[in-house]
């Protein structure tokens, strides 16, 4: 850490303060581009000095990484970890600054970090993470990517800069290509995947983008793996390989955020880079429990009370996670809204959903309501009102009865921007948002060991 | 009465479906069931399934640029197929990277100045585009009227002398510059090869254009003698959506109002 580095600290510090009191309470990363600016590599400086997580990948890196953080800190782990969504250098760096010192000096043994896709490699070729967890390639923003081939690109960047354990979806196609392209004595190989059986379930598949490149993707065998072997919607139970490769398998039930065999997956990542992590300290009991008792993500998948009423909200991330999420609507769900905002730049993206599960839309709104409609009309799903304006949707869809059906419930699935605006209008902040959970069992999650290591 | 089956021919839906593509195949589906006919979905891959009768009606979508390579070898084992059948006056639409493959010859990028034959259905050269383009395509064609599409694609069709364009590019770029070489104010999108069409345009182009949809439909059915394609109250409410959709692009583009 040089003069720049504190300069550059200083500076940060007092935009933050000059920031949170013309904005209270907002997460902002302002601090942070400050701090790039004027010290280019701090990054890089800060995050060389922990023990470093990286969690990279499409879809499901927030939520992961959430999952991995609340299993570790059951089980006593000193560390840091990016909560406010601020997944890219200035983001991270204006986080950072409320725990590094003066020098810049990080104060936790551990840091968890979610990343995204492209800064991840950006930053690990200056702060190498001793374990890395990559998710998933999803055709996803194809408007920023192009193509998944390139985000595999560099998320294989970051597996090459891993030093310690590399934690891999095995289902997922783009995924087993960069591991087969690794060199043989690099990062150990732990995998998280989805039992055959399960997948055969699955309406449509897990979503990852295909591989198309010649030839077949060998993967190295793994240390060690998680593996969803039962998926009840918001429920699953994920089968831990003993850690000698020898022993009985351990199974652990887990009680899901939200419905979705996403968070099932993200469950079994959770778990697997936990294994790596804590290595003998592992218990799965207590990461059952930490699981069990793990924060929803904001604002993705989650219940709350508003004007009086429950309704689930149920954020459209990327195509494959929002057929997830539409996959997952109980059969006979009545009043549903689907909002389609500004950052839906191209409508094209929503015929890559089977949208048939809504059935009956009680409004399309947002800018892209009427392409929206359109697409779901070729679903034949009917649609009772359509409104761009996402406050007078809001109103509108509020204003009407509680269904008869699902406890009363309504739904909302809504884009990012359909999603702010609408929290925006109905006064719903993180801390003001009361989360309740969905239909997971009161038991809570529990875990049992089998003795042939293979069966649910 | 039995309904009149209806054979469409969609191309290796895995590889060509990276911006909701299959959304023109469900587009021509839903039309001819609403309308009372029977739609065989034939669906080859690379590994085959091609249908040894001529179908009635062939889409292609657009893939990345790995399925392209992938699709580019056996689909040029095709070309005879698919050339025989736009003789035979059957509609095909290729659209985006089903475009890049269905020239000539492509470039692909990444490949330096190496070019390969394409399956040949429209003449001229794919070649990488000078950046990833990506936003709204507003098209026009004398015989389509104003069509709405996308772009999202690192690779640009240029066209040889006397190859056709499909539509005048109203927003937008799409065909490589030396399309309008002769002609600076207007680039143009495209190719047309007596009836089939090649658009830049990606995605579902046929439910926000309901118009060429139902031409590729009627053209079809024509060449088979078979009439009765009437439009009902599921085309008209979706055709609706579709009229609002249009509206609303053209109120953010600030575009002069369309007359088609």
């Amino acid at each position: 850490m040089g003069l720049l580095d504190v300069v550059a600290i200083a500076a940060g510090r007092i935009t933050r303060r000059a920031v949170l009191t013309l904005r209270p309470g907002g997460a902002t990363a302002i601090p942070g581009r400050v701090v790039e600016r004027l010290s280019p590599g701090l990054l890089g400086r800060i995050l060389s000095q922990p023990r470093l997580v990286v969690v990279s990948g499409s879809s499901g890196k927030g939520t992961t990484t959430k999952m991995l953080v609340a299993i570790l800190e059951a089980h006593g782990l000193d560390l840091f970890t990016n909560k406010y969504a601020g997944n890219i250098t200035r983001g991270m760096l204006s986080e950072l600054l409320r725990v590094v010192d003066w020098r810049g000096r990080f104060p936790h043994e551990w840091a968890v970090m979610e990343m995204d896709e492209g800064y991840s490699a950006l930053t690990t070729e200056k702060a190498r993470a001793e374990v890395t967890v990559l998710i998933n390639v999803m055709v996803d923003q194809v408007h920023r990517w192009g193509q998944p081939e390139r985000v595999a690109a560099y998320l294989e960047r970051t597996a090459r800069q891993t030093t310690g354990t590399l934690v891999v979806n095995r289902e997922d196609p783009q995924l087993r290509r960069v591991v087969s392209r690794l060199p043989e004595r690099g990062a150990q190989l732990r995998t998280f995947g989805v039992s055959a059986e399960v997948q055969s379930s699955l309406r449509h598949g897990l979503g990852s983008a295909p591989d198309f490149a010649e030839g077949e993707a060998r993967m190295p065998d793994p240390v060690a793996e998680s593996v969803v072997v039962g998926y009840g919607g918001s429920t699953a139970t994920v089968e831990l390989s003993s850690a000698d490769g020898a022993g009985p398998a351990t199974l652990v039930d887990v009680e899901l955020p939200s419905r979705g065999i996403h968070l099932a997956v993200d469950s079994a990542a959770a778990l697997e880079g936990a294994r790596a992590i804590l290595g003998d300290r592992f218990d799965p009991q207590v990461a059952a429990a930490a699981l069990a008792d793990a924060p929803v993500v904001f604002g993705r998948g989650e219940r709350a009370r508003v004007r009086g009423e429950v309704a689930e909200f149920v954020l459209a991330k990327s195509p494959t996670a929002s057929q997830v999420n539409v996959d997952a609507l109980e059969p006979g769900t009545a009043q549903i809204a689907v909002v389609m905002g500004k950052d839906i730049p191209d409508p094209s993206l929503l015929w890559l959903i089977d949208w048939t599960p809504v059935g009956r839309a009680a409004i399309v709104g947002g800018m892209q309501a009427w392409d929206a409609a359109l697409r779901l009309g070729y679903d034949e799903v009917e649609i009772d009102a359509i409104e761009e304006d996402v406050e007078i949707a809001t109103d509108r869809f509020f204003a009407l009865p509680a269904p008869a059906a699902g406890g009363g419930v309504k739904t909302v699935l809504y884009s990012a921007e359909g999603m702010r605006r609408m929290r925006r209008h109905l006064g719903l902040f993180d801390a003001d948002t009361e989360t309740i959970r969905t239909d997971a069992p009161a038991s809570g999650s529990s875990v049992a060991t089998t003795e042939d290591g293979d069966d649910a | 009465m039995s309904a009149t089956t209806v054979r469409l021919v969609h191309v290796y839906p895995e590889h060509f479906d990276i911006n909701g593509d299959s959304g023109n195949a469900l587009t021509v589906r839903k039309r001819l069931e609403w309308a009372g006919f029977d739609v065989e979905l034939i669906e080859p891959t690379p590994a085959g399934g091609w249908p040894s009768e001529t179908p009635d009606l062939v889409l292609v979508g657009g893939g990345t640029l790995a399925a392209q390579r992938a699709a580019l070898a056996p689909l040029r084992a095709e070309a005879a197929r698919l050339g025989d059948w736009i003789a035979a006056g059957v509609p095909l639409l290729a659209v985006a990277g089903g475009l890049q493959l269905a020239m000539s010859r492509i470039r692909f990028p990444g490949d330096g100045e190496a070019e390969q034959d394409g399956i040949g259905l429209f003449a001229g050269l794919s070649e990488p585009s000078a950046e990833h383009r990506t936003g709204p395509l507003v098209l026009d064609s004398a015989a389509h009227g104003r069509l709405f599409g996308y772009l999202n694609l690192a690779q640009t069709a240029v066209l040889d002398a006397g190859q056709q364009p499909f539509a005048r590019v109203l927003h937008g770029e799409a065909n490589g510059a030396a399309t309008t070489a002769e002609d600076a104010a207007a680039a143009f999108d495209g190719a047309v090869n007596g009836t089939a069409i090649g658009s830049h345009s990606h995605g579902p182009l046929l439910p926000r254009n309901p118009g060429l949809a139902d031409h590729l439909i009627t053209t079809a059915l024509a060449r088979r003698g078979i009439e009765g394609y009437a439009l009902g109250e599921k085309h008209l409410r979706v055709d609706d959506y579709a009229r609002r959709a249009r509206e609303a692009i053209t109120a953010r583009l600030k575009l002069a109002d369309a007359t088609a």
